[in-house]
Order: structure tokens, then sequence, then C-alpha cells
């Protein structure tokens, strides 16, 4: 708990004399972002009411990321920002690397893109005492070292056909996943990569693995005439610890993710939530700016070289 | 039918049409995205290891496995054999089933086999089991560093790395999981 303390010290002050600002965000909300595959835990507001006694409880969610308030806060002028806070999953499997309630560490960088996240990162890693020097790998030279699959080639052209030229990609290279008639190539890419790409990652040092295919729906930017999203994932040990974007500013963009994240997100969790349909539209519209969510317990596992999150948080839940 | 999520260490699924074990089991929530479950799966008929992962909300087929006693009699190049010794009936299981499992095997000895269909798939191998040794070298003379250790070898051909006080004709406990030597055993 000491060497922890200590981390998250070491990460305040790496932010504060940075000029960024310490935010303090809420972890309870009526309109939470819609993401289809983020289950919420949902509580009750009990009001009081003089005349009728208890009124009708209002239902409010635990924030699963500080994401939703902090850029709005960017939106609002706030210039560059961090936080520390907990946040919360629900229906998340359980195991050594996770907890329903974790700290993340979100931080945001105005006039920044993905490329300079990465910098800050690694200085970051450096003043939390992380010596080993990162390395950086494309998803197209992870997926070409360890399938043989030409990622470009297999995402450029009709996105209609990509779950196709992919389900092709598995029978010629042999690789022992099975092609479900009916799902969506997201989730077929997903499975190779989480069979065959990910657990080859190099665990003797912390990877960046950046440019993951803009095909897939997230709020991060594209970078223009590539077919890859401006952003990457850090590994440390092996273990997905962070997850940064060039930020998509777009607010037509924006409500058409929030859009469609909350019609898949019907079929895909238990418990639904009013939408925020006002979020990062003008007036308030997003600076260009590079965030990065950092999940600390991980981060603690790893610089301690502990194998199970629940080593580091002092009362985990399982 | 149960949910990928659902999917545990140790059970048998069936996975184009042929029983799997699964060996590792692991879950991947990512930051981003939908949840899944990454296995490690062996053929229970071919012992081949296959990598999959599934996602947590698609469905997975349960394979529908059965227990039955069997007494081991002997190995040869084709198979080791078994006998029920109910009905005396003898089957055999290939090779590459029990590639891991088939040193700790001990002629005589009974042993929970997992079938499926009419085909035995596994045996079922105690957490531990005592073995007799035949064949230790002696202590080396002058060896007397607290935690040395010695190679030996017990009746099923298995070798152990055991204390050096461990002469042959002794019995010792041996955990099969990890092949590791547990403790002397008293008659």
């Amino acid at each position: 708990m000491r060497a922890r303390a200590e981390i998250v010290r070491r990460i305040r002050a790496f932010f504060d004399h940075r000029g960024y600002l310490a935010a303090e965000t809420p972890q309870l909300t009526r309109t939470p972002i819609p993401e289809a595959h983020i289950e919420l835990f949902a509580t009750d507001l009990i009001g009081t009411d003089r005349a009728a006694g208890i009124a009708e409880p209002e239902r409010l969610f635990l924030l699963p990321s500080p994401e939703y308030h902090l850029k709005q806060l960017l939106a609002q002028g706030s210039g560059s920002l961090y936080e520390i806070t907990h946040s919360f999953r629900n229906a998340e499997s359980r195991g050594p690397h996770h907890n329903p309630e974790f700290t993340m560490l979100e931080y945001y960088t105005v006039e920044a893109d993905a490329r300079d996240s990465m910098e800050i990162t690694t200085s970051l890693l450096e003043a939390v005492g992380e010596n080993v020097p990162p390395l950086e790998l494309t998803m197209q030279e992870a997926w070409e070292r360890w399938t043989g699959v030409d990622l470009e080639a297999t995402l450029s052209g009709e996105e209609g056909e990509i779950g196709r030229r992919l389900a092709r990609e598995v029978e010629r290279r042999n690789l022992s996943v099975v092609v479900r008639p009916d799902e969506e190539w997201e989730d077929l890419f997903q499975r190779i990569f989480l069979s065959h790409v990910e657990p080859e990652i190099p665990r003797d040092r912390p990877v960046f693995l950046t440019q993951y295919p803009a095909a897939i729906p997230t709020l991060a930017r594209t970078v223009p005439d590539t077919p890859w999203s401006d952003r990457w994932e850090l590994y440390l040990s092996g273990l997905e610890v962070a997850n940064c974007f060039g930020e998509e500013r777009d607010p037509r963009r924006i409500a058409a993710f929030a859009e469609t994240q909350a019609r898949k997100k019907d079929e895909t969790c238990r418990v639904g939530h009013p939408r925020d349909k006002e979020f990062l539209q003008p007036p308030s519209v997003l600076p260009r700016c590079s965030g990065v969510a950092l999940g600390v317990d991980r981060l603690v596992m790893h610089l301690l070289g502990e194998e199970t999150i629940q080593r580091v948080i002092s009362f985990p839940l399982f | 039918m149960i949910k990928g999520g659902a999917i545990e260490k140790g059970m048998y699924i069936l996975f184009k049409g042929d029983p799997y074990l699964v060996a590792e089991r692991e879950f991947v929530n990512p930051g981003k995205g939908a949840a899944f479950t990454r296995c490690k799966l062996k053929n229970a008929k071919t012992g081949a290891v296959l990598k999959e992962t599934i996602k947590t909300s698609d469905n997975v087929e349960v394979a529908d496995v059965y227990d039955r006693d069997g007494q081991y009699l002997y190995t040869d190049e084709a198979a080791h054999h078994f006998m029920d010794v109910e009905t005396y009936e003898q089957f055999e299981i290939s090779q590459d089933v029990l590639a891991d499992t088939a040193k700790y095997l001990k002629e005589g000895d009974q042993y929970r086999i997992i079938m499926w269909e009419a085909d035995p798939i596994d045996v079922i191998i105690p957490m531990k089991m005592v073995y007799t040794v035949t064949d230790a070298p002696d202590a080396v003379k002058g060896d007397t560093v607290t935690g040395a250790t010695k190679t030996v070898v017990v009746e099923t051909g298995l070798s152990v790395q055991v204390p050096i006080f461990i002469k042959t004709g002794d019995k010792i406990r041996v955990n099969t999981e990890s092949g590791d030597y547990v403790e002397r055993v008293n008659d």
C-alpha cells in the first residue's frame, strides 16, 4: 500500500508540474455516454416531498470512466487536465485482472494527438519508475508478424466485405479460430487478435500498439487518407493498461457514434439509461486534444511485479 | 448450451464436432469493446491443442461426457490398455490423448475414465500418488548442502527430483500436476 501511494503521488506530481488542471468530476450521473459493451451500476436517488412523503426515486448511474465529464470540461475551455478517480463496471468477468470498482487515471492534452500522448506517457512511465524503454508496434506489423495477415489489404475496399476477407485469411493461414457464420467482422477481428496477436506481445518492456482499424467505431479520429484511427493501447507485462485516442471532435460523428452505441446497447446490456443528446454538440465543441485512460491498479501491478489486481487493491470485492 | 462467459477450466465442450478439454481459460474485457473468453482447447480424441477466443455472450455446446472406472493394464506402441473390472471388457486410449499423464499410470490401479459417446477420451489421475523408487543413485559423498537433490526413477519409468536421502525401494508421494516430490511415505 505504501508503494502504491508513492506511485499515485508521483503521477499527481507529474501532471501538476506540467500545468494540467487537477479535475474532480462526479461518480454519479443521470446520463452516461452509451458504450454498447459496458454494463453500468444503477442506483436510486430517493427524493423527499413534504406534502407527499417520499417521491418516486430517480435512477442514477455510477460512471464507468470520467471521460464523459472531463470532455465537457475541455469543451468549456479548461485546457489540459487530469483526474485519478474510481470507476465502476458491472458484469465484467471475474479474475486476476478485474475488480468492479477500479482506479482510473485519465489525462487530456489540448493541441495534441495520439503521438504526443505517447511521448507524455513514456515520460510518465519513467517518472513512476519504469526503466525499460518502450517498444512501438503498429497493428499492421503485429498482425503480419504473428498471423501472416496483411491487415491493411484486408481492411481496404468495401467495408461490408471485411468479414469475408478476414474469414478467407483465417482459412488461408490456417489460424485456429472458428469463423461463426452470423458474427460481425469486429468480433472475428477481436477473436483472431486475442488468440494469436495479443498473447505474443512482448512482456519484457512496455509496448505501444498503434493504429487500430478506423472501421471499428470509437471516439478516436481517423487519420486522414488511411484505414487507421489515431489510437494506441499500452501493454505492460503483456496486459492492456491504457487506451489513447486523438479525440474525434466532429459533433455529427460524435452524435452518430452515440446513436449506434445506444441502439446496440439495447441488445447487449441489461441496464438501460437515458442519453444526453447535447453531449459535445455546439456550442460545446471539443478542442483539438488527445486523451489517455490508464488503469492505475494494473500499472501498480506491473511496477510491483504482482500477478493479481487483488494484491494491489486494499479491499477487493473478489 | 452455455454462454462463452461460463466456460470453466477442466470442462469439455463440443467444437467442430469433437469434444475438447478446456485446458486454459482467461477472461478478457478490453477497455473498449466486447468481452471474450480466451481458451486453450485440447482435442480429446487427437490431443491437438487449439487457441480459440469466444465472445462471452455467444453460445457454446457442452460435450456430453460421462465417467467409467477402468483398471490400467499395460501400454504398447499403439495405445494404453484398460479393463472394466466388472465386465472384464478391455478398451484402449491412444498415446496422443494421454501424452502428459501416461507416465503417472500404475499397472493394476483403477482410474476414473472420461467417456464421450462410446470412446474413452481422458483418464483422471489423482492429484498426489505414491510410487516406489526403483533406481536411486547413491548420494555423492561430501554433498551435504541443504536442499541438495538428485534424480530417481520410479516403477512407472517416471523421473523425479528428490532429496538425497531417498533410496531404492523407498516409497515417495509425487504431485501429478507438477511432477514434484512431496514426501517420503512410511509403510
